[in-house]
């Protein structure tokens, strides 16, 4: 009997493992460029996108995540916005005029995917030397839609029965 | 002139500005119409080759996963129907369905009201109930794709309408470069799906590089509004990390926010479309155009090619740092055909390679050779 349910349960089992595609988890740093110096304003962490990152700037900020052992999980070059280009268009001739606009101090934002093993985000500037180091805060990741909730309750009944089973046996 | 001849030709004058107005008025309406129904029909085909894709996304992933999916719909369109074919369909759902299938038996796709709509047929997916009919709500559909081995299930997202949605526009395939717009300062949300439209079929898909590598894109749009998160003065000003949030419920490579300006505000106030980092301002008053200037900066680092000495000379601007902008004897394009070596690029000291390109002007809708080859070099790092 036993023989006969276990592999409909554990297919069962497998059937119910939904696999959701994307989105993932990601964190947004709320960060400032002001006089030189990079500081982080705030940080929060949801469910979402992050760019893929396939186009980075040749040279320009390192943005590097570390694991509790130091090892990198994720890293991508960035510039610092520091200029805007305004273009004026005149609607008449259709012509543009403008150029650019240097901002004395700018508040930008990097979105990134969030890894439950990361102790930390650092910055390090063109030289390569560390200008900012930010704590990965830890949190509870409740998996999307109770996919963990869904497969305890489904070993819960599993074990139910197979304990039923064998007590009916006997 | 005599009274009885002045009387005749002021008549005349009148009959002759009637016809004028009256077909001004009826080819006017008439070209509305027509624009509209085209822009339905190119909305319709965003639509279908969006699911044909994503149904081809999900075939591919393990059995079982799911995805939650807004795509966009004309407004006119009732609801969307798929109907699996080979099943025996339930007539007590949709008895109108039931008719208009029995005429089209070859296809899948209804879309009410039917009789305004051709059906379409697409392959790859089955349903669990049949037919599975859905809702347009405010010019969106939402759906859940189950992969099921070699085939994907459809049925009903269980996604509620007070999620911040990321619609799908146009999608092409996993991998791609993944542009989202955003909105600000519409009073009517319609309009904006509008204006999504019309960037993605009239400015993206005709200019190159871009048209022809169109497949290399996903459009998603985001319709709640960015509210007091911006706000306009000589150029638009955004809060970037509360607009990346917003941004971050659809892939977002790149960020495009439209904002609504009528023409009239803004031949009064003009307003700057601008570009930073991987974010690009649009006044939706400007010539479309101007996205494909932004988007220059933004992706391949551009510079501009029209002359602004008096703003340009503020800033340490150098050539060295735009691949479009040289000095004599422009070497930088050196080989490459069709360019040659105009005088201002940003500065009137340096030198350009095209009399005139979208980086210079919006009159014109093309690249030129130099700056086409530097966007491919970025473009390409997408297969």
């Amino acid at each position: 009997m036993i023989k006969r349910i276990l592999p409909i349960l554990i297919i069962s089992l497998l059937l119910l493992w939904e696999v959701y595609a994307m989105p993932t988890r990601i964190q947004i740093l709320d960060l400032q460029y002001k006089e030189s110096k990079l500081s982080l304003i705030s940080q929060t962490a949801k469910i979402g996108y992050y760019p893929d990152r396939k186009i980075q700037p040749k040279d320009g900020y390192t943005c590097i995540i570390l694991s509790e052992n130091d090892k990198i999980l994720y890293s991508f070059k960035f510039k610092i916005p520091e200029y805007t280009f305004v273009d004026v268009t005149d609607p008449a001739k259709d012509e543009l005029s403008g150029g650019i606009v240097k901002l004395d101090s700018t508040e930008f934002a990097l979105t990134l995917p969030y890894f439950k093993e990361a102790k930390s985000i650092i910055l390090y500037n063109e030289k390569n030397n560390e200008v900012l180091s930010i704590e990965v805060p830890k949190e509870q990741y409740a998996a999307k839609n109770g996919i963990v909730w869904s497969l305890v309750i489904v070993l819960i009944v599993l074990l139910a029965i197979i304990f039923f089973l064998i007590i009916r046996k006997k | 002139m005599k009274k009885s001849q002045m009387f005749v030709s002021k008549t005349f004058i009148y009959i002759l500005i009637t016809i004028i107005t009256a077909g001004i008025l009826i080819f006017g309406y008439k070209g509305i119409q027509e624009a509209r129904k085209n822009s339905e029909e190119v909305q319709m085909s965003l639509f279908l080759n969006s699911l044909k894709k994503s149904i081809e996304k999900q075939r591919v992933y393990p059995f079982g996963s799911t995805d939650q999916l807004t795509f966009s719909l004309p407004n006119k369109i009732r609801s969307v129907c798929f109907v699996d074919n080979p099943k025996n369909l339930n007539e007590l759902t949709n008895s109108e369905l039931s008719s208009q299938f029995g005429n089209y038996e070859d296809f899948n796709i209804f879309f009410m009201p039917f009789v305004e709509h051709i059906p379409q047929k697409l392959a790859g997916f089955k349903l669990e109930e049949n037919p599975l009919c859905i809702s347009n709500m405010d010019g969106k559909v939402k759906l859940q794709l189950k992969s099921l081995g070699n085939i994907v299930e459809i049925s009903a997202s269980n996604k509620t309408n007070t999620e911040a949605d990321c619609v799908s526009v146009a999608y092409n395939g996993e991998d791609n470069i993944d542009i989202v717009f955003l909105n600000y300062g519409y009073s009517n949300i319609n309009n904006f799906a509008g204006d999504v439209n019309d960037y993605i079929v009239n400015v993206f898909s005709t200019v190159e590089p871009f048209a022809s590598q169109i497949d290399k894109f996903n459009f998603y749009r985001i319709d709640k509004p960015l509210g007091d998160v911006c706000s306009v003065k000589d150029f638009v000003l955004c809060n970037e990390y509360a607009v990346k949030i917003l941004a971050s419920d659809c892939p977002n490579d790149y960020i495009f926010v439209l904002v609504d300006r009528s023409k009239i505000t803004d031949f009064v106030k003009p307003v700057r479309s601008s570009a930073i980092s991987n974010m690009a301002k649009i006044n939706t008053a400007d010539n479309k155009f101007v996205l494909m200037h932004e988007y220059g900066h933004i992706i391949a680092e551009l510079a501009d090619e029209y002359v602004d000495d008096k703003y340009y000379a503020q800033f340490k601007f150098s050539q060295e740092d735009y691949p479009n902008c040289d000095s004599i004897p422009c070497s930088k394009w050196s080989g490459i055909e069709d360019v040659g070596c105009y005088k201002g690029c940003s500065l009137s000291q340096y030198f350009r390679p095209t009399q005139t390109s979208i980086m210079k002007s919006l009159k014109s809708s093309f690249f030129g050779p130099v700056n086409e080859k530097e966007i491919n070099k970025y473009l390409g790092a997408y297969k």
